[in-house]
């Protein structure tokens, strides 16, 4: 965990440096591309890693056998083991995001307000990674629970790609199937800065643009109501994670 | 105090069971020791009866009295138990599992009498099998609770005295082996168990 605090951190000077060497508007977008690289891709390593090994690990080593054995209830250690790696991962990406701000400080840029905004978005959705994580490895190995909360985020991803597509007229006689993953499954959160930065092609890995047949998709930041269904989605999640250790043997 | 009827453990819905058909009744300031090879079932009876995995038939373990400490305490057998823990955070984490008021204060008092309180800052893992094994007297013993459930422990001085120690203030005490050393006269009352049946 200290490893890949310090890691991101490092990234984060890295995307400050090579954002000083472009002037301007180019060089706000550098850093907010390099922002947005680290949040998203070192933010999916560390929810995955975390999430991946919450509960099976433990559940095999023997230590939540003691813990329950010894008086604790199931939920007790489930709400625990999960609340004290989403507290890491906050902690995490809050680090990361003070890393930048410091970055947009000393590169004369001022605290960047739209930065710190995609910063919540991208914790929101990470946050949904690590708890889908967390939830299969209350039943499944960490390599396994940590592809489901990977699997769990590109689903929310596409759900969103796939409705603006939908929107502009772009899916054609699948749109049926589009709105009800849209409507029942979870959704990524876009925030207003790479909503902005993809639609100038300008966002780099983090949210490369999207085509569909040469058409490109333009995805708007997501509204309040996204927001709140992704947060219920994370409910949802956290709720599964207590379902799942329930009948679980415990060594 | 502890009593557990027709008790059947079965993993994974297999058709054997690993416990079948195991009645005891544990009163106040008893003691048994379960013997049997390994295989035998002994740490399945364990997880049986604290509920850590699917079981049928009656189990009845002593209440914890409403805002009082929790009265089971259990010593698993194996090294795992706290992996990336520090003894002493183990300890308090029983311990506060248990409800006990002051977890610090009550596991650092066990990890004396277990005999680790010279090494409570260090990481579970630099325990050595005996290490590990007093630990988990330790977390069984923290907080004084009212069933002693011990689950492979190894025959030391100090393990005799807090079994004593536990069978006289009221307490019954749980414990399997492979060999009964100098467990048995310690806990008064043997039972061998073999293919998951107590004989």
């Amino acid at each position: 965990m200290q490893v890949a605090l310090a890691a991101g951190v490092a990234l984060a000077l890295v995307a400050a440096a090579v954002a000083a060497t472009h002037e301007g508007l180019a060089r706000e977008d550098s850093l907010r591309r390099g922002a947005a690289s680290l949040l998203l891709l070192g933010g999916l390593a560390l929810a995955i890693a975390l999430g991946g090994g919450a509960l099976n690990r433990d559940a095999e080593s023997g230590h939540l056998g003691l813990l329950v054995g010894n008086g604790a209830t199931r939920p007790q250690v489930v709400a625990a083991a999960v609340g004290a790696r989403l507290a890491a991962l906050a902690a995490g990406i809050a680090l990361w995001g003070l890393a930048l701000q410091a970055g947009s400080l000393a590169l004369g840029m001022g605290l960047d307000g739209p930065l710190a905004v995609h910063t919540l978005a991208v914790a929101e959705g990470l946050a949904l990674t690590m708890l889908a994580a967390a939830a299969a490895s209350s039943v499944v190995g960490p390599v396994a629970a940590g592809a489901f909360g990977a699997v769990v985020y590109v689903v929310a991803q596409a759900a969103v790609n796939l409705k603006a597509a939908a929107d502009q007229g772009l899916i054609g006689t699948a749109d049926a199937g589009v709105e009800l993953l849209y409507y029942l499954g979870p959704r990524a959160i876009t925030s207003p800065m790479i909503s902005a930065l993809q639609a100038r092609d300008a966002a780099g890995p983090a949210a490369p643009q999207v085509e569909i047949n040469d058409n490109v998709v333009l995805v708007p930041a997501a509204g309040w109501p996204t927001v709140a269904w992704t947060l219920a989605w994370c409910v949802l999640l956290a709720l599964l994670c207590a379902t799942g250790l329930r009948r679980r043997p415990l060594s | 105090m502890l009593v557990a009827e027709g008790l059947e453990v079965r993993y994974h819905g297999g058709p054997d069971p690993a416990v079948r058909g195991v009645s005891l009744r544990l009163a106040p300031g008893a003691g048994l020791l379960v013997c049997g090879p390994p295989g035998a079932g002994k740490t399945s009876l364990m997880r049986g009866l604290l509920g850590l995995v699917p079981r049928g038939g009656r189990v009845r373990l002593p209440a914890a009295a409403p805002g009082g400490p929790g009265r089971v305490g259990y010593g698993p057998q194996g090294a795992g138990f706290a992996e990336g823990l520090r003894v002493d955070e183990a300890a308090r984490a029983v311990a506060a599992a248990r409800g006990v008021r002051d977890a610090a204060a009550a596991g650092h008092d066990a990890l004396e009498r277990a005999g680790l309180g010279y090494v409570t800052g260090w990481r579970t893992s630099r325990l050595d099998a005996e290490g590990a094994r007093r630990l988990s007297l330790a977390l069984a013993i923290a907080g004084d609770p009212d069933l002693v459930l011990l689950d492979d422990p190894w025959t030391l001085s100090d393990t005799l005295r807090e079994i004593a120690r536990a069978r006289g203030r009221g307490a019954a005490v749980l414990a399997t082996s492979t060999r009964p050393a100098g467990l048995a006269p310690a806990l008064g009352r043997r039972a061998d168990m073999v293919d998951g049946v107590i004989r």
